[in-house]
């Protein structure tokens, strides 16, 4: 055997061992390609029942999240027609009692005043009943005395009338009137 | 003559102004009464001195409550000349709301003794 022979060998065994090589890669390569594709195809369904459930929940979530909205709008919108109610209510009746004070205020000043007033007019009325009163007695008094007077003057005969101017010169003689 | 009255003087004072101012007319005046014109003679004294001694006439003042005769008159003229003196005369007014008595003026000095304040006084004590 030659170098050559065994060179050629060598390079047989290498050739072959090289092409082993190159064959048991491209299986192994096959074989993770086969089981790429799997995989992918695997994870494909996956990714797409995924999706699918998800898309399902997605859609659970918003119908419960409608109705809840929907709920929730409903309650709000009781909670807020309460609390309108509640303040409208409270506002009517701050109102009504506002109205109530002020009404009673007016009404006691407006009595006060007609009170005053009809005190005022009472003693006005008092004082000019009092007056003239005393002027209808004042007048009457006078009249009666002026028609005493005369009656009584008429009454007292000459005579009588005469004794008592005399009785009344002695009486200013006594008092020294003429001194 | 014996002058009792302010009013007697006043009348005989305006005879004595047409004695004097018709001093020279030989007619006589009906408006001087014939008692005037014998005064005058018996007193031989002119008419404007006898004028003048009647102004010399002292006057008292006497208010009545009545209408007085003339009895009342001469009686009162007598007790005042005898009592204040001869040369008083008086001079009398009538107030009925006197009643009774006399009001006095005499000598610038007033006093009432009429019972007006007495009647007045009852009669409110009884109205009243």
């Amino acid at each position: 055997m030659t170098t050559e022979t065994a060179l050629i060998i060598g390079l047989l065994i290498v050739v072959s061992w090289l092409a082993y090589e190159y064959w048991r890669a491209y299986r192994k390569l096959l074989h993770r390609l086969k089981d790429n594709d799997h995989s992918s195809e695997t994870a494909h369904k996956k990714a797409t029942k995924i999706l699918d459930e998800a898309q399902v929940e997605a859609v659970k979530i918003l119908k419960a999240a409608r109705t809840g909205a929907v709920t929730h709008r409903a309650q709000l919108g009781a909670k807020m027609d309460a609390a309108l109610n509640a303040v409208a209510d409270r506002e009517i009746k701050d109102f009504k009692n506002a109205l109530e004070m002020e009404t009673i205020h007016v009404e006691k000043a407006v009595g006060q005043k007609i009170a005053t007033r009809y005190d005022e007019v009472n003693k006005e009325v008092e004082d000019y009943k009092v007056k003239q009163m005393a002027l209808v007695d004042q007048k009457v008094n006078k009249a009666v005395v002026q028609v005493a007077q005369k009656i009584l003057g008429k009454t007292i005969n000459p005579r009588d009338h005469q004794e008592l101017v005399l009785k009344a010169l002695e009486e200013a003689k006594q008092n020294g009137l003429f001194d | 003559m014996d002058y009792l009255t302010k009013d007697q003087v006043d009348a005989l004072k305006q005879e004595i102004d047409i004695l004097i101012n018709n001093k020279y007319q030989s007619k006589k005046n009906e408006s001087v009464r014939d008692s005037t014109l014998q005064e005058l003679e018996r007193r031989k004294i002119s008419p404007e001195n006898w004028k003048k001694e009647l102004d010399t006439l002292r006057i008292f003042k006497l208010t009545l409550a009545y209408e007085p005769t003339r009895i009342n008159i001469l009686t009162y003229a007598n007790w005042i000349k005898k009592t204040v003196g001869a040369d008083v005369i008086l001079d009398v007014t009538v107030d009925p709301k006197l009643v009774a008595g006399a009001q006095i003026v005499w000598n610038g000095k007033y006093q009432d003794y009429s019972l007006t304040e007495i009647v007045y006084a009852e009669l409110q004590r009884l109205l009243n």
